[in-house]
């Protein structure tokens, strides 16, 4: 088991190697000359000399680039063009917020997928099934953002019952409020979450219930719940321990259209004005850190899954 | 296996077979045919401004009302038709292609090769397929042809996760090796005779791809990072329309909807293509 830890996070240590290589060269792909690219044409002489030692565009790539690394580590990831601040300082106000969102979403999409998931399987082929692996299959395909823009239009235009922007903290300030400002981007969040997991957990207690030992405990005379409860659902859930980290990797992507619908100022809004603005900075700091946290859910579900299943170790 | 007119047949009846799948098929064959005669189906010029006339709700002149700038937003979704189809279908060719061939000379060389590409491959991975299309549309900027690069390449891995396993599990096969022994060279046995095998798993993967490239178009559209300005996209409608909510919501909701139907249908389509080329699932039907 040691080992086989040890050997996922030297995997992911060549991982994250590879993706601060490309983050990194995300700068030098930009065509043209980086300075103008970052600080627009009319830059001043003085400014573009500035710039252009800053950036250590007098020496070569790989100087370059374990500058760029060694400062990374230190958590030092340059300085936003268009705050003119430090890019961690800006990061660091709005990263909270968009892991907290993610967070939510995943704790509330898993087990509801789970349970429709179950319920789906259990009634395989009759009515239910069909609804949840018909409404499972539709709001798979919905896009996020239209999603969010639609509930907004019913929900605070039309019904006036929620704010359609805005975002606090439940801890600093009003509960309530709180509350009603996240009600509608954790739906949207949450609802491809749901469908996912629902299809997931489907297919893989179908699968699980054909075995011959989930046929043994029924022939013993156990009842169905039971066999279904106890059996079937241990084993049909590992292969939905793998999905739970894709999942939240995508709701950090799926942060940025939530987050623009409702001007939630977290790290998906934050994300999509940098790249307009070419604050390239702030690009690779976003890219780095979604990269980062999938990277580890991604190491913590893999070593679920041998936890889990005993199968995965031995290899 | 391949090639011959009987399996070809009994996989058309297959897919036939099932109601739905005919039913998603003939809605996306509706959407390739707005397309294709966008100019002939659209009751307007999707960029005539009538300032006279903007944000009205639907009435008889505008079916589904018009938008800021007056312009008719029934044509503009018609011709919004076109740029999803094309890059979807685009992205989904460009990924494969490379992909496939990535994934099949990773499998097929093994050693270090493989080592390196399924490195690059899982670390691709790692990134968030939006946030990683996002990152490179802030280098390489956007418009239909350069959105339809980046998609293909940050949908690329999936392709050569696949081909990759595909080539692992029939390069020891028996007729490999002949041919082998015939003398035919490393790739001439890739493309003749490991690459026509692994053929359904690469359609049933190109036909599910379509569907989420389209939604990730549309959603980098709506993030303002697709398709520019005057040019009608989906995505970009719901983004222009989410302001005027009030006055017209049909604006904003519309293309929404075309997005998730056609997606919808897609990817029902694509399922309908993966069972119907399963032979297990085929013998059930």
């Amino acid at each position: 088991m040691g080992i086989y830890i040890l050997k996922r996070i030297a995997q992911m240590g060549i991982i994250l190697f590879i993706i601060s290589v490309f983050t990194f060269m995300l700068m030098s792909f930009i065509p043209g000359d980086p300075v103008y690219a970052m600080m627009g044409e009319e830059v001043s002489e003085e400014e573009y000399q500035r710039v252009y030692y800053e950036l250590e565009l007098d020496k070569p790539v790989i100087v370059r680039y374990f500058s760029w690394l060694n400062k990374a580590l230190h958590g030092d990831l340059g300085q936003s063009t268009q705050f003119h601040k430090a890019t961690s300082e800006v990061l660091g106000e709005r990263v909270p917020i968009t892991i907290y969102l993610a967070f939510l979403a995943f704790l509330i999409s898993i087990p509801l997928g789970i349970l429709f998931g179950v319920i789906s399987a259990v009634f395989r082929g009759k009515g239910l099934d069909n609804v949840v692996t018909l409404i499972a299959n539709i709001t798979a395909c919905l896009p996020q953002f239209w999603v969010g823009v639609l509930v907004m239009y019913v929900f605070s235009l039309k019904l006036g019952w929620l704010p359609s922007y805005g975002f606090s903290f439940p801890w600093d300030g009003d509960i309530i409020t709180s509350l009603k400002q996240t009600a509608m981007p954790l739906f949207c969040l949450s609802l491809g979450g749901i469908a996912t997991t629902t299809r997931q957990t489907r297919s893989s207690m179908l699968e699980v219930i054909r075995q011959d030992y989930v046929r043994t405990a029924r022939s013993k005379g156990l009842s169905r719940r039971k066999v279904i409860f106890v059996h079937a659902l241990k084993n049909g859930l590992i292969p939905v321990i793998t999905i739970l980290g894709m999942r939240l990797g995508s709701m950090l992507g799926g942060s940025m259209f939530v987050e623009s619908v409702f001007s939630i100022p977290g790290m998906g809004s934050l994300f999509v004005k940098a790249i307009t603005s070419r604050d390239m900075p702030v690009v690779q700091a976003c890219v780095l850190i979604t990269a980062l946290v999938a990277c580890m859910v991604n190491l913590l579900t893999d070593i679920l899954y041998a936890v889990v299943d005993p199968r995965i170790r031995v290899e | 296996m391949k090639g011959s007119s009987e399996s070809v047949e009994k996989f058309l009846r297959a897919l036939f077979s099932r109601k739905i799948v005919v039913f998603c098929g003939a809605v996306v064959i509706l959407f390739i045919i707005t397309a294709f005669f966008a100019p002939y189906i659209a009751p307007y010029d999707p960029d005539y401004a009538d300032f006279a006339a903007f944000l009205e709700g639907p009435s008889k002149t505008h079916l589904l009302g018009t938008d800021s700038y007056g312009r008719d937003v029934l044509s503009r979704i018609v011709y919004g038709t076109r740029v999803s189809l094309i890059i979807g279908v685009l992205a989904v060719i460009i990924a494969c292609v490379i992909g496939t061939f990535f994934g099949m000379v990773a499998g097929y060389f093994g050693g270090i090769v493989d080592d390196i590409i399924t490195r690059l491959t899982e670390a691709v991975r790692a990134i968030p397929q939006v946030v990683l299309a996002m990152a490179l549309t802030a280098v390489f900027g956007s418009g239909i042809r350069n959105l339809a690069v980046i998609l293909g390449i940050s949908s690329m891995a999936g392709y050569i996760r696949m081909m990759r396993g595909q080539v692992l599990s029939i390069k020891e096969s028996d007729y490999v090796m002949a041919a082998k022994l015939q003398g035919n060279s490393n790739f001439q046995i890739m493309f003749r005779h490991i690459l026509p095998n692994s053929i359904s798993p690469i359609i049933v993967m190109m036909t599910q791809q379509v569907g989420s490239t389209i939604l990730s178009e549309a959603g980098l559209s709506f993030l303002g990072l697709g398709i520019s300005a005057p040019t009608a996209s989906w995505g970009s409608m719901v983004s222009e329309g989410r302001v005027f909510l009030l006055q017209n919501p049909v604006f904003a909701l519309t293309p929404g909807i075309c997005v998730a139907v056609l997606v919808i249908c897609l990817n029902m389509f694509g399922d309908g293509i993966r069972d119907a080329l399963d032979p297990r699932l085929r013998g059930e039907l």
